[in-house]
């Protein structure tokens, strides 16, 4: 006790608050007060240089997309936007990027070549590749995206040991890029070593669903390939695009072992006879009874 | 008489400093959850899951207890969700209002059969209605007697709800459009070990909202609902991001949570007795899989994705804060074979000790503070200097602490839009130990005294003012 009270003697106690604490705690508050102010203000001056420099990038892309310029017309503006816009601001390239990306996934008629000059003019893809190898996990996890987007074959090298990641979300992202760059080949969903996720599947199945017609013709390989990964990533896309799967596979898969397998069998089938039986909601357990008294009376 | 009055300081110098040390390291744990939180959220597009058919099915359950004023909009509100696959369930909780006769009128409901899919007890049920207009098919209303138990209306919710995840909220709340998508994440991450999700709710007094959904947030203009933002941001910017990093978390609060339906069921649903039932539901269900030595993880998330409005009233304020004051006692009372219960792993070693030492106790610590002062005061000489010294270390302390959460807080998202909001909040920083702090303190020992004299148990009311429909 003795000891104790030694330590929390009041002179001492007293000193150390007078001369050392509640002077440097004042300064944190008077600091933070100033810091966050300060923040708040630069913050909102930031987003205008922002604006301005979004503008300039928007107008890029515009003219250089969809202002049908010729060859010659076109390389001037890229040299324009290099030498100007680039040079004074290094941070436009990341705009350019953020658009690309943007254009690449929204508008379904870009043209691919013009993409790829632009890829090229600034030599986009080693910058990828550059982050995916020395970036930070935030880093690597964008580069591998817009790999992905911007169908970065030159990336597959820096991927394949991503593969091994530690962390879930390089893991996922680089198997989505992976299965992009070797052109849906599903010989690597096939081989991945374990079962994969949920957030895993869905990704992939909005990759797979963007193929629409040609990916209908795998399904009774993937159906057959005895692959849980495969069956499932099946039945999801299938779900997604509302196609339906032959009757009978459907039926057998109602009893696999595994039980998402076997609800997502069961969901579509239901889709299936919905319209014959008049089932209003295909995830009700009322829907699920009449879709299987179905099955079992026929 | 003279010596235990100086062992009690001792005592409470010792708890102050491990309480700020406390306070140090939930400031750090934080802080890289959240950090890691933005890292990787990116990694999945909430996108993906809007537009997906394979989305999982989640049923927002919202008990509605005489709130005929705003019951409408609210719904219209929770109906602008951008999730491919959900349903809300409204249980109208006996109301004595126009509750349930808005609704039927609003929304073309009419009375149907309906299966429910699990059985919790619950009080007895009127009817099933859904609206005759399929623009509304998401809808389901279930009409049942008030037994004065939220708890027993969102039981009911339970039972009647179609799908496995659920997100219990309270029906004022208005959430952001893509808050269903956002806490479903973690558990599409790790199925068989997320349980449930909570994420950070704010004040919407003052706030702007069109359709539904908010457009602007405002630092409110009521200075009472202006401290309860302050404390708001603090807790969830603080205390639980790191007790989610330590998956300690207790508590997922009852304006919005995300479950596995599954956990609810198991362990029987809400427990009808308790005031403060989302604590107490997570306790249950954490004791429950500790006993069966299954794994699982509560995730909270650094987002802000509710709006609820705040008492600007002294009075029902100090009621809210009575209840659950009232409420914590009564869980940690009523779990008290956890404590230190290895069994019961970092809950019975972690969550709850914290709970007991640093939430529930600190009030009774800081009552017993107050009452050696006055003894040092009339009996054993007050050193005043010293007196002022400590506790202006202790306000630097914590004003710091609250400066730093504002920090992170505008780091993440910007909250309040202009400086001026800034200023204000800051101004208000500075004179919260003085104003609110007081207040917080006679609230919680007003609750932990009926509560251990039994004094009988009020939910009380609060005037909805509603919210203000942006002109944009």
């Amino acid at each position: 006790m003795n000891r104790t009270l030694i330590i929390f003697h009041r002179d001492h106690t007293a000193y150390a608050l007078e001369h050392i604490f509640i002077p440097l705690l004042l300064l944190a508050v008077i600091g933070l007060v100033f810091f966050i102010l300060y923040y708040r203000l630069s913050d909102d001056k930031q987003d205008k240089t922002k604006v301005k420099e979004k503008q300039f990038v928007e107008l890029f892309l515009i003219r250089y997309f969809f202002e049908g310029l010729n060859t010659e017309e076109r390389k001037a503006e890229l040299d324009y936007f290099k030498n100007n816009e680039v040079r004074k601001n290094p941070k436009t390239i990341k705009l350019l990027i953020e658009h690309l990306i943007h254009i690449k996934k929204n508008i379904l008629e870009t043209p691919n070549d013009l993409v790829q000059e632009i890829v090229e003019a600034f030599d986009l893809y080693n910058t990828f590749n550059r982050q995916i190898k020395f970036g930070n996990n935030y880093q690597k996890i964008i580069a591998i995206q817009h790999s992905q987007t911007l169908h970065n074959h030159l990336a597959l090298p820096y991927l394949k040991p991503l593969l091994k990641s530690k962390q879930f979300e390089i893991r996922s992202n680089v198997l989505k890029a992976m299965v992009v760059a070797s052109n849906f080949d599903t010989t690597i969903i096939a081989n991945y070593p374990e079962p994969l996720k949920e957030v895993e599947l869905l990704m992939l199945a909005e990759l797979y669903q963007n193929r629409r017609e040609s990916v209908r013709t795998e399904f009774n390989t993937w159906l057959d390939s005895q692959n849980e990964n495969l069956i499932q990533l099946c039945l999801m896309v299938a779900i997604n695009l509302n196609v339906a799967i032959d009757n009978r596979k459907l039926q057998l898969l109602i009893l696999h072992e595994n039980k998402k397998i076997a609800s997502q069998a069961l969901t579509l089938l239901l889709a299936q006879f919905k319209e014959d039986l008049k089932i209003s909601d295909v995830s009700s357990s009322a829907g699920a009874s009449k879709a299987i008294a179905h099955l079992v009376l026929n | 008489m003279e010596t235990l009055v100086k062992q009690i300081e001792v005592g409470l110098a010792i708890y102050a400093l491990i309480y700020l040390a406390l306070y140090l390291i939930q400031a750090l744990l934080s802080i890289a959850a959240i950090n890691k939180y933005f890292l990787y959220n990116d990694f999945f597009h909430k996108s993906i899951l809007i537009r997906s058919n394979n989305s999982r099915g989640i049923s927002i359950i919202a008990p509605a207890y005489n709130e005929g004023k705003t019951i409408v909009s609210n719904i219209l509100s929770l109906l602008s969700q951008e999730y491919p696959k959900y349903e809300i369930v409204i249980v109208n909780d006996g109301s004595s209002d126009n509750t349930m006769e808005q609704l039927i009128e609003k929304f073309e409901l009419i009375k149907i059969d309906h299966e429910t899919n699990s059985d919790i007890p619950t009080a007895a049920i009127f009817g099933y209605y859904r609206s005759k207009n399929p623009i509304y098919y998401k809808l389901l209303v279930v009409d049942k007697a008030n037994i004065r138990s939220k708890s027993d209306a969102l039981n009911a919710g339970i039972n009647a709800s179609k799908y496995d995840l659920i997100v219990c909220v309270d029906v004022d709340c208005i959430l952001r459009n893509d808050s269903l998508a956002t806490l479903v994440k973690p558990f599409l991450k790790e199925p068989d070990k997320v349980i449930a999700t909570g994420a950070a709710i704010r004040l919407s007094n003052s706030s702007e909202f069109k359709h539904g959904t908010i457009v602007t947030s405002k630092y409110p203009k009521n200075w009472l609902a202006r401290f309860q933002e302050l404390e708001y941001i603090r807790s969830f910017r603080y205390g639980r991001m790191a007790l989610s990093k330590l998956n300690g978390l207790l508590l997922v609060s009852g304006a919005l949570g995300m479950f596995d339906k599954k956990r609810v069921i198991e362990v029987g649903g809400y427990h009808i007795g308790f005031l403060g039932e989302d604590l107490e539901l997570i306790t249950r269900i954490r004791k429950h899989l500790h006993e069966k030595k299954t794994k699982f993880k509560i995730v909270y998330l650094p987002e802000s994705l509710c709006w609820t409005e705040g008492p600007t009233d002294i009075k029902t304020f100090i009621n809210q804060r009575v209840r659950w004051a009232r409420g914590l006692a009564q869980n940690l009372y009523h779990h008290r074979d956890m404590f230190f219960n290895p069994k019961y792993g970092r809950t019975g070693l972690l969550a709850f000790p914290y709970f007991l030492l640093f939430e529930f106790a600190l009030p009774i610590i800081e009552l017993l503070g107050l009452l050696v002062i006055l003894a040092d005061l009339f009996f054993f000489g007050l050193d005043v200097y010293f007196l002022f010294l400590v506790s202006l270390t202790t306000y630097l302390v914590f004003t710091t602490f609250t400066l730093i959460s504002i920090y992170i807080d505008q780091l993440i998202y910007k909250q309040f839009q202009g400086i001026k909001d800034m200023v204000s909040i800051i101004a208000m920083v500075l004179i919260e130990p003085f104003i609110y702090h007081p207040l917080l303190i006679y609230s919680c020992l007003k609750g932990y005294y009926n509560f251990f004299l039994n004094k009988e148990k009020k939910w009380g009311v609060m005037e909805r003012t509603g919210f203000t429909e942006s002109t944009l």
